[in-house]
């Protein structure tokens, strides 16, 4: 099992342990690393210790990743979250706001981010979408179009929550 | 007044609350959770003289962000006021920094809000020359030097 990739097994609501077999003392961990083991009491989620630590959902699933691929975790429970699907045409609402905005270049932009945040447009879940357009405005330099940008989108995802 | 748009912020799931003040430390509008008067005042001076310390080295900070008290506090600021909020949750942050924006945005299109805000409107720099400086203010200064 541990040669699987946690990021396929479990999120957020995945709950840990600590391994019977193997003990923290026996590898080398970096202070992150040693953080997430003090929060694994069998009940916490990796959402309610990535809330503790004030880490992104990211950065906490990598550093169990990181914990669970050495042997240090084992899972106690997998209920993986529903996720709500992303329609496509979300995508092209966007791909004609932010061309408005920048130009031709905006498909280009959003197929770099994608690929940056490891997300594809046919599986993408709704709670990755605000980081997306955070990520994507922040290549937007002049400050009035930033907003306006935002402004689009944020109407966007309120129709997103709301469907 | 800005009512409707702080309404617009403490909807964002996890935000527990949010407050508009002017640059001379008055609270003109509040909705949700929040701490004590006193507390909010000491916090409004603290981000003043950070704002006010960035602005006499030359350099802009037009959002601070800190976690405090188990809280993110993002503040966002214009000339003549600043908008605080105080958040839970560190899974919302980007679609509250994004609805931030858009409210600032708005709040600075609303004429009636804009007459009173500069009305009680202040130097920030003032902030700079009044009282004594904690440790961490006075690193912050020196650093900017």
């Amino acid at each position: 099992m541990a040669e699987k990739d946690l990021k396929d097994l479990a999120d957020l609501k995945a709950i840990f342990r600590l391994s019977s077999t193997k003990s923290p003392s026996e590898v080398t961990l970096r202070s992150a690393e040693w953080a997430i083991i003090t929060q694994i009491d069998g009940h916490k989620s990796i959402g309610d210790v990535a809330e503790i630590l004030a880490l992104s959902t990211d950065e906490a699933i990598n550093l169990f990743n990181g914990l669970f691929q050495k042997g240090l975790i084992e899972i106690l429970s997998v209920a993986k979250e529903e996720k709500k699907q992303v329609p496509l045409s979300f995508f092209e609402k966007l791909s004609e706001e932010l061309t408005k905005i920048i130009g031709p270049v905006a498909p280009y932009l959003i197929e770099d981010t994608l690929w940056d945040m490891e997300i594809k447009k046919e599986e993408c879940d709704v709670r990755k979408i605000p980081e997306m357009i955070e990520a994507i405005s922040e290549e937007i330099p002049d400050e009035l179009k930033r907003v306006q940008f935002q402004k689009v989108m944020l109407e966007e995802m309120k129709n997103l929550e709301s469907a | 007044m800005a009512d409707r748009w702080l309404k617009e912020v403490n909807k964002v799931d996890g935000v527990e609350g949010v407050f508009l003040a002017s640059s001379k430390g008055k609270i003109l509008g509040k909705l949700g959770t929040l701490y004590p008067q006193d507390t909010l005042e000491k916090l409004i001076t603290h981000l003043q003289r950070i704002i006010a310390a960035f602005q006499v080295a030359g350099k802009n900070a037009t959002e601070i962000e800190f976690y405090w008290e188990d809280r993110y506090v993002i503040c966002k600021h214009s000339a003549n006021f600043l908008l605080v909020t105080f958040c839970k949750s560190a899974k919302v942050l980007s679609l509250l920094r994004i609805t931030l924006n858009v409210v600032l945005a708005n709040i600075l299109e609303d004429k009636k809000f804009a007459k009173i805000s500069s009305s009680n409107a202040i130097d920030k720099t003032i902030a700079l020359r009044k009282g004594f400086f904690e440790s961490d203010e006075q690193l912050l200064i020196s650093k900017l030097k």
